[in-house]
């Protein structure tokens, strides 16, 4: 069951319902609803996917038990280690097995050995690398003692299979979440209209900006050759814009849709084409991610390889990034493309005093006197942009020899421009909401003051308007259900 | 609580009236190629505006055809005809099996016609419906039957066309203008016609048959109806050469003759690619007289 989708506002309207009416006495009871729900709402894709979200909730709550009930350090480490490979164990065979036999085969073929077909038709459970990370993030925390295990097995079901963020985040910490949960959650007018703000905001950043452009970019990606450099180089721009109206859309329609019910999630995006670096880009961009694995992955490594200074240091950011970018997917792309991003670094920490942080200082805002520094970043990422966004690494040379290569100063062209430029201009109308309302909940609560309601009523029916003009009428699903 | 459920009520109520003034100005002022998801004016028929009136007015119907271009622009009441029976084309434009269901379950009562035909183009059942439902908004079919056709297949641009339809129609009483194609003409009985020409397509790119669910769905109840209220009733596909270039074609085959009603002909090679047709889908006027000839006795013969 898709977010952009009448099924799902249907759904949401009944549990809306339930939660806050016929199930609102207790905080079990709002936590047993949501469960429910959201099991429902994950069997609408298999309901065989239901039995693994259940085993992964079962591996990870005795698994917490286990580490934190066990007597010394070693048993810890091996409770811990034990309910890691589990969890991986879960993630590698659904996401990656096909991965390393395909890679393992192509390897053999170079020393002349043709074997099987190994290859074996797995289908990939949707959301499988978010709640497996929320999984690890919970006991990991028990681990280093940083939390407690919840015991109330109905409180950590949930914290797990939350529906609104089950398939695609933002990747919670038990930290945040649980306590939230161990609460009756009371209705709050103010966190009710941001959410339904938030959720009107994701509509339209995922059904007018990234719909309307992903036939474009699927295009261009599709037949580069088809077409000259400014037309690629136009499209590489084209999915930078999709891919942040598709994942940052359906960000504020998970959180505003959470916001409903009076839970509130982590924030994934503070307007990550502003930033003046790569790092402050990585702060900006996918940050539940980002924060997920500053702290299970590159602290450790850092830690373990500090004997090395700097040299440490960028090890552990480059390792980092290549995990990252084996967790996006199991293909070689991706995995060059957190090569690209790591070596990024290499700068930020071998000048100057080094680097300050994994994903860079808190960041003030958005200053456009570094206009220069803002480009530079946006192009870094539009060329990794290629990797990502292809579906292969062959398909990704072959875009950029298309602009590279036959390089020549021919405006674009391509069919369907009319609708392209009106896209364009729209993507405009976005980014200038969102620096407008910065300082704000979400972009369009910018008039919230309750005298200026007729105002903020009109901002929300033009918003609505435009979806409703320029929506793409076909119904896609998330570019990051696939991660 | 109670204040969010009524400022969100009083908000939809602000919206609604925004809205669709909205849509019709945008509509009005704005050429089409700038406003994607309103489509008042753009491939729409006129000529289902001629057949709804003429269906309107007409008592009683002895054999109705239903389906979409295919039934309109190769059943011509005129050649099908000579027993006296009244015939009627209620063809329209991509209709798929959901129109299809509520024009027969709108008009089987008043009409009761002996025999239904069933013109199955397999495309429609790939379609989800929206140009139809757009064409029958906008050439003024039962406002109540497209509101409920909107419930069953909610699409924006169908919606947009509605809230565009009713502010015209009702607020401004000024109705849209009709399009009329200078390459056909409404011959009467629903049947239109196309000037003469050939077709210059012949090459047919090989394609997979994929049905979507819903049209599978009213295609059943379609047959459910007509069976409920003691209609005779035949399913054919007229000649086409989009329809053959499927690989998967018996696919169709089987779900049509699950019927039990379905008319197989080894027509097509009695038909020449280029000068029996318009376009690929589609029959002239040669063909369509060749094929009125072939399938009058199994019409109006009832054979």
């Amino acid at each position: 069951m898709l977010f952009n989708s009448v099924e799902f506002l249907v759904f949401l309207g009944f549990v809306f319902g339930f939660y806050w009416f016929l199930f609102s006495k207790s905080k079990d009871l709002q936590n047993g609803i949501l469960v429910l729900s959201s099991f429902i709402f994950y069997s609408f894709w298999d309901w065989r996917f239901s039995a693994l979200l259940l085993l992964s909730v079962f591996i990870n709550y005795f698994g917490g038990l286990f580490i934190e009930e066990a007597g010394d350090q070693k048993k810890k480490y091996w409770a811990l280690l034990i309910t890691v490979i589990l969890n991986l164990g879960i993630l590698i065979y659904f996401k990656y097995f096909n991965f390393f036999i395909d890679s393992f085969a192509t390897l053999l073929s170079y020393f002349g050995y043709h074997g099987e077909n190994w290859v074996l038709s797995i289908v990939l459970p949707i959301g499988i690398s978010f709640y497996t990370f929320h999984g690890l993030s919970y006991i990991l925390d028990i681990y280093y003692s940083r939390i407690r295990t919840n015991r109330n097995i109905l409180e950590y079901t949930l914290f797990v299979s939350y529906f609104p963020l089950l398939v695609a985040g933002p990747i919670e910490r038990a930290t945040h979440l649980l306590p939230q949960l161990k609460n009756k959650r009371i209705f709050n007018y103010q966190q009710g209209i941001q959410g339904l703000e938030l959720i009107l905001w994701g509509f339209f950043k995922k059904l007018v900006i990234a719909d309307t452009l992903a036939p474009f970019v699927a295009e261009f990606f599709n037949n580069p050759g088809n077409y000259n450099s400014a037309t690629l180089i136009l499209g590489v721009i084209a999915f930078a814009f999709q891919v942040y109206g598709d994942f940052s859309g359906y960000t504020d329609i998970a959180r505003g849709v959470s916001k409903l019910f009076g839970i509130e999630l982590l924030v994934n995006f503070r307007y990550p084409y502003f930033s003046r670096s790569i790092p402050e880009f990585w702060s900006r961009w996918h940050m539940s991610l980002s924060s997920w694995l500053n702290d299970y992955v590159f602290m450790p490594i850092a830690l373990r390889f500090r004997g090395f200074g700097r040299h440490g240091i960028f090890i552990a950011v480059f390792l980092t990034f290549l995990i990252s970018g084996f967790w996006h997917g199991a293909a070689w792309h991706f995995v060059i493309w957190g090569a690209y991003h790591g070596i990024l670094y290499i700068p930020f920490i071998y000048r100057g005093k080094g680097l300050k942080s994994m994903f860079g200082a808190k960041q003030k805002g958005i200053d456009f006197k570094d206009y220069s520094a803002i480009t530079v970043t946006f192009i870094f990422v539009l060329i990794g942009y290629v990797l990502f966004r292809a579906d292969s690494l062959r398909s990704a040379l072959n875009y950029y020899s298309g602009i590279i290569l036959d390089f020549s100063f021919q405006l674009p062209s391509f069919e369907g421009k009319i609708r392209f430029l009106i896209t364009m201009v729209l993507v405009l109308i976005m980014l200038i909401l969102e620096v407008i309302g910065f300082h704000h909940t979400n972009p369009i609560s910018i008039f919230s003051s309750p005298k200026l309601r007729l105002v903020r009523w009109a901002l929300y029916a033009f918003i609505l308007f435009l979806i409703g003009v320029f929506m793409n009428t076909n119904v896609s699903s998330f570019i990051y259900f696939q991660f | 609580m109670k204040r969010f459920l009524r400022d969100t009520s009083i908000f939809i109520l602000f919206f609604i009236p925004f809205y669709s003034i909205s849509i019709y100005l945008f509509g009005r002022l704005v050429p089409s190629d700038f406003r994607p998801n309103i489509l008042y004016n753009t491939k729409m028929y006129g000529t289902t505006s001629n057949m709804l009136k003429e269906l309107r007015s007409k008592e009683r119907i002895d054999i109705l055809i239903v389906g979409a271009s295919d039934a309109y622009r190769s059943y011509d009441p005129r050649l099908l005809g000579g027993n006296g029976e009244i015939i009627f084309n209620a063809g329209t434009s991509s209709q798929t099996p959901l129109q299809t269901y509520t024009l027969l379950n709108d008009n089987l009562d008043k009409l009761k016609p002996k025999l239904v035909v069933y013109e199955v183009s397999p495309v429609c059942f790939e379609l989800d419906g929206v140009e139809s439902t757009v064409d029958l908004i906008l050439n003024g079919y039962s406002r109540s039957s497209t509101l409920k056709l909107l419930f069953k297949n909610p699409e924006i641009q169908a919606l947009n066309s509605f809230l565009f339809d009713y502010v015209d129609a009702v607020l401004v009483k000024r109705h849209i203008d009709t399009f009329y194609s200078v390459k056909e003409k409404y011959m009467g009985n629903g049947y239109v016609e196309m000037n003469l020409s050939f077709n210059k397509d012949t090459t047919s790119v090989v394609k997979n048959w994929n049905p979507k669910p819903k049209q599978l769905t009213y295609f059943k109840k379609i047959i459910d109806l007509l069976k409920e209220k003691n209609i005779e009733f035949k399913i054919i596909n007229a000649p086409s050469l989009t329809d053959r270039s499927y690989k998967n074609s018996t696919d169709f085959e089987f779900v049509f003759s699950e019927s039990g009603q379905y008319l197989v002909y080894p027509y097509l090679k009695k038909f020449d690619p280029v000068y029996d047709f318009f376009d690929a889908s589609h029959l002239n006027s040669n063909g369509v007289l060749k094929w009125n000839r072939i399938i009058k006795d199994r019409i109006s013969g009832n054979k």
